[in-house]
């Protein structure tokens, strides 16, 4: 390679949002690894202030199609924290129903028209339907019981406004539970198949590097996507408030997201993330799954994030039909808590598909008047530029070419899932 | 020949391309039916921006840098069709909430320091204000029904059709009870239909996310509302979420 060459790849394709890929070689050596981020910013945070507590629900979710019923869930768990409101067993059943309804829609969406075509050799999922229509219908079909999942309980399938503080504005009926029971029912053994045909994908070994990882801890010994506990791979505990001001965020100037380091070191949030550190508490077929496909590789190479969101695919459906199981058991529907005007302090947060989301408030006189909202595109940002920069030094270092070498490292940016239109709004006002 | 369509995104959460990705039953179908030149979101075909004259361009989200106007002109000059899709390429979205405010260096500065220049940022302004538009799907996010709907007019030619009549009407004919006679403030009455009032149908209030109704009696609304616990910052408060760009005209009763 000649002396002094840059590499660019502008728009990295298959991801939400804009990111560019930046790398400079010099005497054949990779000197500089950047991963970009121009995205128009909104600045999210300061959208918030004045609002009343129900107000930053009707704006929140806008912050991201993908995940809009994650960041809902996690400014109602850290609303309801200030505002001192608790909510009937039922109500989270419900939420945790919509979360899993997310959970496959994205994940779906990611394995099947973000990810697998780079696998497979084609450019989109239109193409690969003509070779593999049976993969892809399989990806149509979750992604769009996904969809009803979150239409149904949440309203709409992208910014419904159906779940509130306090409850939900209408609680869903016992046929629509049931309809979506048997959506997940008869659904399961395709996401099996999804392990399957991951499992048998070849996982090329460019960007292999051991990061930390981080996801939140359930509150029972289950697998789960929240929490008021942070787990960390290098067995710290924190509970989340203690997190996030651990955590540095810093502003780069290639860059409108911002990032975060955990003690100096970039982190992994993410399925892979909770499969590392969570995958034993699994049952049922995920655990089997699991079982199948987990091995050290998974402690060090990003790509195998679809593998593991496949399974938690299958875990998200397994647990629909359980928790389905439980809300039939509910006599009555349950009644919306009133909110109080509050006043006062505090983080909510889950577990987004592409990993830990935060969300903190400051509240006073029934207003917000400080926020702070921390996603998981952000947290990945340190570790995906790492990962790239040893991709760049393995990949420009052998006879790969520089058409596959492109390929590799855009594969290594879209196998975090990155949300980038998110990550654009993280800020301390 | 098929005709070239090409799907771009600005300043927003994707929500409406997403959408369309999303309408499993159609989306293979829709997308054969045309020469998809640029979906970045979906596909990694071809050049990125594609290139040359395109039949359809569809537009999500706002323009927020200078580097987004300049990339919007060069697309209006290579589009017979333009059509702003969603509500920030329409009205500028949630973001464009402050209009008319003169805080948005401050509190962009609140947020990236002094130092950062990756982009020229600017207050949120929806498409119209740099380019002509040839038409408008609004919604956050747009309704897949009126885009399956609106899609195959295009391709014939035909005009956007899109209701003419607020949320309340649609409201009514699903029986709803309305939300207002409950003081509770709900936008129905002065935004667009086309999302079969879904919120009032789960017992929460229309938030206005389609954008303001052609002919809305705001100021009657706004009586209605004054009349009862409310003030008027509040309410031009809610009004601002997704007017953004609108609001003057909309309080002028244009």
């Amino acid at each position: 390679m000649k002396e002094g060459k840059e590499i660019r790849i502008d728009s990295v394709a298959r991801v939400e949002g804009h990111g560019n890929i930046y790398v400079r070689l010099r005497n054949g050596k990779v000197k500089e690894v950047r991963f970009e981020i121009p995205e128009g910013p909104r600045l999210f945070e300061t959208l918030v202030l004045g609002k009343e507590a129900s107000e930053v629900l009707n704006i929140v979710p806008r912050i991201c199609a993908i995940c809009n019923i994650s960041h809902r869930y996690a400014a109602i768990r850290a609303l309801e924290k200030i505002l001192a409101v608790n909510v009937p067993p039922e109500v989270t059943l419900l939420r945790n129903m919509m979360h899993y309804g997310e959970m496959i829609e994205s994940h779906s969406l990611h394995i099947f028209f973000l990810a697998l075509p780079d696998f497979l050799g084609y450019p989109d999922a239109i193409a690969l339907a003509e070779k593999y229509p049976e993969e892809v219908g399989i990806g149509l079909r979750l992604k769009k019981f996904g969809n009803y999942v979150m239409e149904a309980v949440a309203g709409r399938m992208i910014h419904g406004e159906n779940p509130t503080i306090g409850g939900f504005g209408r609680f869903l009926s016992k046929e629509e539970i049931k309809s979506i029971r048997d959506g997940a029912e008869k659904l399961l053994p395709e996401a099996i198949r999804t392990t399957e045909l991951l499992r048998n994908l070849h996982y090329s070994t460019y960007a292999e590097e051991g990061v930390l990882f981080v996801c939140l801890k359930p509150p029972t010994d289950a697998y789960g996507f929240w929490g008021d506990t942070v787990m960390i791979s290098n067995g710290d505990d924190r509970t989340v408030e203690e997190f996030r001001t651990a955590i540095k965020e810093r502003i780069y100037p290639h860059s409108t997201a911002k990032r975060t380091l955990y003690r100096e070191k970039p982190y992994l949030v993410g399925a892979l993330a909770r499969m590392n550190l969570l995958g034993e508490r699994l049952h049922g077929a995920a655990h089997e799954a699991f079982q199948k496909c987990y091995s050290l590789s998974w402690i060090r190479n990003p790509l195998y994030n679809n593998l593991a969101q496949a399974i938690e695919i299958v875990f998200a459906l397994e647990e629909i039909i359980n928790t389905a199981d439980k809300i039939l058991k509910v006599k009555r529907p349950p009644k919306i808590v009133p909110i109080k005007k509050g006043e006062g302090k505090g983080v909510g947060a889950v577990e987004a598909p592409r990993g830990s989301l935060f969300h903190y408030y400051e509240f006073k006189d029934g207003l917000c008047t400080n926020a702070d909202l921390i996603i998981p595109t952000a947290q990945n940002y340190n570790a995906i530029e790492k990962h790239l920069t040893v991709a760049a030094a393995n990949l420009f270092s052998s006879s790969v070419g520089e058409e596959k070498a492109k390929l590799e490292l855009e594969m290594v940016v879209r196998a975090y899932d990155p949300c980038i239109s998110c990550s654009c709004h993280i800020q301390k006002v | 020949m098929k005709p070239k369509v090409g799907f771009f995104e600005f300043t927003g959460c994707a929500g409406d391309l997403l959408t369309i990705v999303h309408s499993e039953d159609y989306l293979l179908e829709v997308l054969k039916a045309v020469e998809v030149v640029s979906f970045r979101l979906a596909s990694s075909q071809g050049k990125r921006e594609g290139d040359g004259l395109m039949d359809i361009v569809f537009i999500e989200g706002s323009i927020t840098t200078t580097e987004q106007e300049e990339k919007l002109k060069e697309l209006r000059k290579r589009s017979k069709i333009l059509v702003a899709l969603g509500t920030c390429a329409t009205f500028g979205g949630v973001q464009a909430m402050y209009t008319g405010k003169p805080n948005f260096s401050k509190r962009f500065r609140s947020v990236y320091n002094k130092n950062f220049k990756i982009v020229e940022a600017f207050e949120s302004k929806p498409l119209e204000y740099f380019v002509p538009v040839d038409y408008f799907l609004p919604g956050c996010p747009i309704s897949p029904q009126l885009f399956l709907f609106n899609f195959p007019r295009l391709l014939k030619n035909l005009p956007v059709e899109l209701p003419t009549y607020p949320v309340c009407v649609e409201c009514k004919w699903q029986e709803n009870e309305c939300l207002l006679l409950k003081d509770i403030p709900c936008l129905g009455p002065v935004t667009r239909g086309g999302c079969l009032a879904r919120c009032p149908k789960d017992n929460l209030p229309c938030v206005g996310c389609f954008g303001p109704v052609p002919g809305g009696n705001f100021a009657s609304w706004e009586k209605n509302l004054l009349e009862k616990k409310y003030q008027e910052s509040q309410l031009e408060k809610k009004m601002r979420f997704f007017f953004g760009a609108k609001i003057k005209e909309v309080k002028r009763g244009k």
